[in-house]
């Protein structure tokens, strides 16, 4: 039953490297926070820093309203599940989730009683008695679940608990993570390099890069209305189409390339700023959902197309991944790249650099009944009114 | 995996004429153990004139056997347990911990390999005379003393091996140890020693091994009362004649604990080996 | 059941004294940067009073004159600085000549010795690394020399090579009539050689065991693409097997060159304290010297100058084979 709070925490190894720097959050009691990033942007760290296994640098963590920096993590009262699990391997499946109880010198019918509430919840009641060895990959997170929740700790705290499971595995364990976490009502801090787990399981998302925490709010938010390129470009999948372009002296056009969208006065409208920018370059961002094929469309399209050269066309059933390029836009920001770097299917991001030169890749989800083929050139229909802008200089969202 | 025909043919032909060189002084020892004594005095025969196994009740009588064979279990024992707990704690902290003085330690330990016995064994001595006469504590000649010798012979390989084997234990499991409420030395008590059982163990046989086997130190650092096995054996050959079916009767009865055990734990011995060697 | 039920909300009581609560800070021993001290300190001072003290010890002895008239009144002894080096280095003079002698019969025996036990052990070691029936029995009967106590090992050789009742002089006297008056093997030159032969048998076992375990770590899809790729057994034994054994074998030669450069097993259990001169190897010569004319002081300088020779070798050694991989403990 508690609030975590981490104030201008930061992490600064022996070798000088900052990991961490200035983390401000605060779950609160029953909160479901998911912290999210590439590889090596301290997100573990920040975990680990909470959980006590890492000593913290400056700032001041503090559990309820105790400060913890100083305290073992014995002391803690958190419970925590490893990316490897760390089941106990010598011991059984109700040794490993009675354990940490075990230590709390609680009576056997105690601890075999809440082993066994746990147990009922999790599934996992016919394989108490085997060995970690023998169960499956999710039965293993399961069990590593139920260590964790016998406790009944102040806060839990998960290191990508979901990254040794297969894609299936993944979907639905995510949606029991979840459900369980929300029965037992417990702070929790979770860690994960997956933008889609932190999009579908977490009240709030806190994005970091390289030690600093970008933006922290509800996962429609992120999505909706991110502060900058980077947690633009990380959150949503297939990632955020960004280019480079110029706004037209005028204002009401933006130039990529040899082509021009036409900026509806609506969106001038809400974003002022956007007149600074005038013969200037920006960053303008559009979703893949919000491009469609202009040869199914009946409306008036008059400067809201754009022309694509098609490289790919990924048929899902459902609906097409169609992969075009456009000359002349590709952004310079290492913004994008930075928060691509993790995720395959961002990988267009990062292949611009070498081979491409100066064509700006893009995805589109498109209807499935479209005749789009890779080869062609595709004209696809841009919903400008969700159009996104970014400073180029700073990578800040122009959102006034 | 494929083999060519050539191949094969060498790998059996050689493996066979190793197994003989391995196996032949095994039988040699087996079988003058159960020869009588006009067997071996004289020219060597390949079949005994009859099997008999008096050998095995003579040697108690011939040589104090039982006395030394004691001896041996209780300096072997006693230096394997400390060794061992010993070795598990600086093997921890080697493969667990930064620490000023990491890289010297782990160098000093192992470049004890390199010391000749022979240099440290006169000082040693005196030392531990010198100890007996001016604390009172009885070092030379005593159990004592041998087995401090024993467990500090067995030190540096059980360190290096059991580092190796630490290592190959995800430090996960004493972080989730901890979370779940263990101090830091809860985590190495409940958790990593109960999972690096095999690699203890065996540290255990190669640390009891040493001990049991040592001849230099035990030709010096014993007296009449303490004498192991490794120089009390020798005694049935120093009596002019020797009686070869008792001295190999004792040669089985003295080899016969180790190499069980030895045998037994052959798989923890090759998978102690392999992490150790892999990663320190 | 208590794991299912959403937590009732805390107090403002309750939430004020968790505020006051002072946290512990954990004791003194179980800090990070304590802990790894208290875990060596015993092996420390183990090592300290068995190793190093004495070893130390041997150096400053070299120095004295420590004779049988001073042993008991050993701080009498006088400092007589490098006069036992300069004892023990004329090789013009009866201990200095003696000495080289040992050592010249020394460094053939641990390179023969080494040799032929790392070429024994590997062919065992690569031919048990196959799949077929009976390899574990295989793998238990030929460690069966390492697992029996050094001094059995020996004594059986001891009694093989007997002249008059050993099995070897039978085999080739009587049966295959080779010679006809049956050799002295543990007598003169040839008890060099039944040395080798003892020493060998109970080595090979050692750098078959770790040449085993460290061949398991070779995966087998490497052969597998190997062969796929036209190669031949020996040349995938050349381009595969040795280079992947590189750093397992640099360590067990270094170690099987220490132990059996400084063995003193062999001779001393074949032949006791006065081995015939082809097998006077320099541990057992060392320590005749001391112990028959008392002589310690000349003992350790003798002892000192086995070490540098053996740390020189080690380090050159080291430094030539081992080029950017790194294998510290």
């Amino acid at each position: 039953m508690a609030t975590v709070t981490l104030q201008k925490l930061t992490k600064v190894y022996p070798n000088g490297t900052t990991a961490v720097s200035d983390l401000d959050l605060e779950v609160a009691d029953g909160e479901f926070m998911v912290l999210v990033g590439p590889s090596g942007c301290g997100k573990t760290t920040a975990l680990r820093m909470v959980a006590g296994l890492e000593k913290i640098t400056d700032g001041q963590l503090r559990i309820q309203n105790t400060v913890v920096n100083d305290l073992p993590p014995k002391d803690r009262d958190i419970a925590m599940v490893f990316q490897n699990y760390a089941l106990y391997p010598h011991m059984t499946v109700a040794e490993n989730i009675g354990f940490a109880l075990k230590l709390r010198r609680m009576s056997k019918q105690e601890i075999g009683r809440k082993v066994e509430a746990a147990a009922v919840v999790l599934g996992l009641r016919e394989h108490l008695e085997r060995k970690p060895a023998q169960l499956s990959g999710g039965q293993r997170q399961r069990v590593a679940m139920g260590r964790a929740i016998v406790r009944e700790p102040a806060a839990f705290l998960m290191d990508e608990p979901l990254s040794n499971l297969d894609a299936k595995l993944r979907v639905q364990m995510r949606a029991e993570i979840a459900e369980v976490q929300r029965r037992v009502g417990v702070a929790t801090f979770y860690v994960t390099h997956d933008q889609t787990e932190a999009m579908t399981m977490g009240h709030r998302v806190a994005v970091m890069r390289s030690g600093v925490l970008q933006q922290c709010d509800k996962p429609q938010t992120l999505y909706d209305d991110p502060d900058n390129l980077f947690v633009a470009a990380f959150i949503g999948s297939p990632s955020m189409n960004l280019y480079e372009g110029t706004v037209s002296p005028d204002g009401d056009g933006i130039r990529l390339g040899g082509q021009t969208l036409r900026i509806p006065a609506g969106v001038r409208q809400a974003r002022p700023r956007l007149g600074e920018f005038r013969d200037r370059k920006v960053v303008v961002g559009i979703r893949p959902d919000h491009l469609f094929d202009a040869a199914l469309q009946d409306r008036d399209l008059g400067g809201a197309t754009l022309e694509g050269e098609v490289s790919l066309v990924e048929a899902l059933g459902s609906e097409l991944m169609v992969h075009f390029q456009i000359e002349g836009a590709r952004v310079q920001s290492d913004d994008a790249e930075a928060a691509g770097e993790d995720v395959e299917e961002r990988s267009d991001f990062t292949s611009g650099e070498s081979v491409l030169g100066d064509q700006a890749t893009g995805i589109a989800r498109i209807e499935s009944s479209s005749q789009i083929r890779a080869g062609a050139t595709a004209r696809l229909a841009v919903d400008t009114e969700r159009l996104y802008f970014f400073d180029p200089a700073s990578g800040e969202a122009i959102r006034s | 995996m494929y083999e060519s025909p050539a191949a094969r043919m060498f790998r059996r032909v050689t493996l066979g004429l190793i197994t003989l060189f391995a196996l032949f002084p095994v039988f040699i020892i087996l079988e003058t153990s159960i020869k009588p004594l006009k067997d071996v005095e004289n020219t060597f025969q390949w079949i005994p004139s009859h099997i008999t196994f008096s050998p095995y009740s003579e040697i108690w009588s011939t040589v104090p056997l039982l006395h030394y064979f004691l001896n041996s279990l209780l300096v072997s024992t006693v230096s394997t347990v400390i060794a061992v707990t010993l070795a598990v704690f600086a093997g921890y902290a080697i493969s667990r911990f930064q620490f000023r003085g990491r890289r010297a330690f782990s160098f000093a330990v192992l470049s004890t390999q390199m010391f000749p016995g022979i240099l440290f064994l006169l000082p040693l001595y005196l030392i531990y005379v010198n100890i007996g006469r001016t604390i009172g504590i009885n070092l030379y000649g005593s159990y004592l003393g041998l087995i401090i010798t024993y467990l500090t012979f067995a030190l540096p390989f059980s360190v290096w091996m059991l580092a190796g084997f630490f290592s190959s234990i995800p430090r996960e499991l004493e972080e989730a140890a901890m979370v779940d409420g263990t101090s830091p030395w809860g985590a190495l008590f409940r958790i990593v020693l109960p999972v690096a059982r095999p690699g203890i163990i065996a540290v255990a046989v190669f640390a009891f091994m040493t001990a049991w086997g040592e001849v230099l130190f035990a030709s010096v650092l014993t007296t009449e009362s303490t004498r192991t096995l490794a120089i009390g054996l020798q005694e049935y050959a120093t009596q002019g004649n020797t009686a070869w079916n008792q001295l190999m009767a004792a040669a089985v009865v003295v080899s016969l604990p180790v190499v069980i055990v030895f045998l037994a734990l052959q798989r923890h011995l090759i998978r102690g080996l392999t992490s150790g060697s892999v990663k320190g | 059941m208590s794991v299912l039920k959403p937590r009732k909300p805390v107090t403002a009581a309750e939430e004020d004294l968790s505020s006051a609560a002072v946290p512990r800070r954990a004791p003194w021993w179980q800090r990070p940067g304590v802990i790894p001290y208290l875990l060596i300190a015993p092996a420390v001072l183990f090592e300290l009073l068995v190793h190093f003290i004495p070893m130390a010890a041997g150096v400053v002895m070299s120095l004295y004159g420590l004779t049988l008239f001073t042993l008991h009144h050993w701080s009498t002894a006088p400092f007589v600085g490098l006069a036992n080096y300069k004892l023990a280095l004329s090789i013009h003079g009866p201990i200095g000549s003696a000495l080289l002698d040992s050592f010249e019969i020394t460094v053939p025996y641990t390179l023969l010795v080494v040799g032929l036990s790392w070429v024994i052990g590997m062919i065992a070691a690569t031919g048990l690394n196959v799949e077929f029936r009976g390899r574990g029995w295989l793998r238990s009967v030929l460690l069966v020399p390492y697992a029996l106590p050094v001094y059995v090992a020996i004594i059986i050789w001891s009694f093989m090579l007997q002249r008059d009742n050993g099995v070897v002089n039978t085999v080739l006297v009587h049966e295959l009539h080779l010679a006809h008056n049956p050799p002295f093997w543990l007598l003169g030159s040839r008890a060099f050689w039944s040395m080798v032969a003892a020493a060998v048998w109970r080595w090979f076992p050692f750098a078959f065991l770790i040449l085993l375990a460290a061949l398991q770590n070779i995966p087998t899809e490497m052969y597998e693409a190997a062969a796929v790729d036209g190669a031949s057994s020996w040349r995938q034994f050349r381009s595969i097997t040795l280079p992947s054994l590189r750093s397992a074998n640099l360590v067990l030669i270094l170690v099987l060159f220490l132990w059996n450069f400084n063995d003193f097993n062999t001779p001393f259990v074949l032949f006791g304290d006065a081995p015939p001169s082809p097998a006077d190897l320099v541990s057992l010569h060392i320590y005749v010297v001391s112990f028959e004319s008392w002589n310690f002081g000349l003992g350790s300088a003798m002892s000192v100058l086995l070490m540098l020779f053996l740390i020189i070798v080690s380090a050159v050694y080291l430094r030539v084979l081992r080029r950017g991989g790194e294998f510290d403990v």
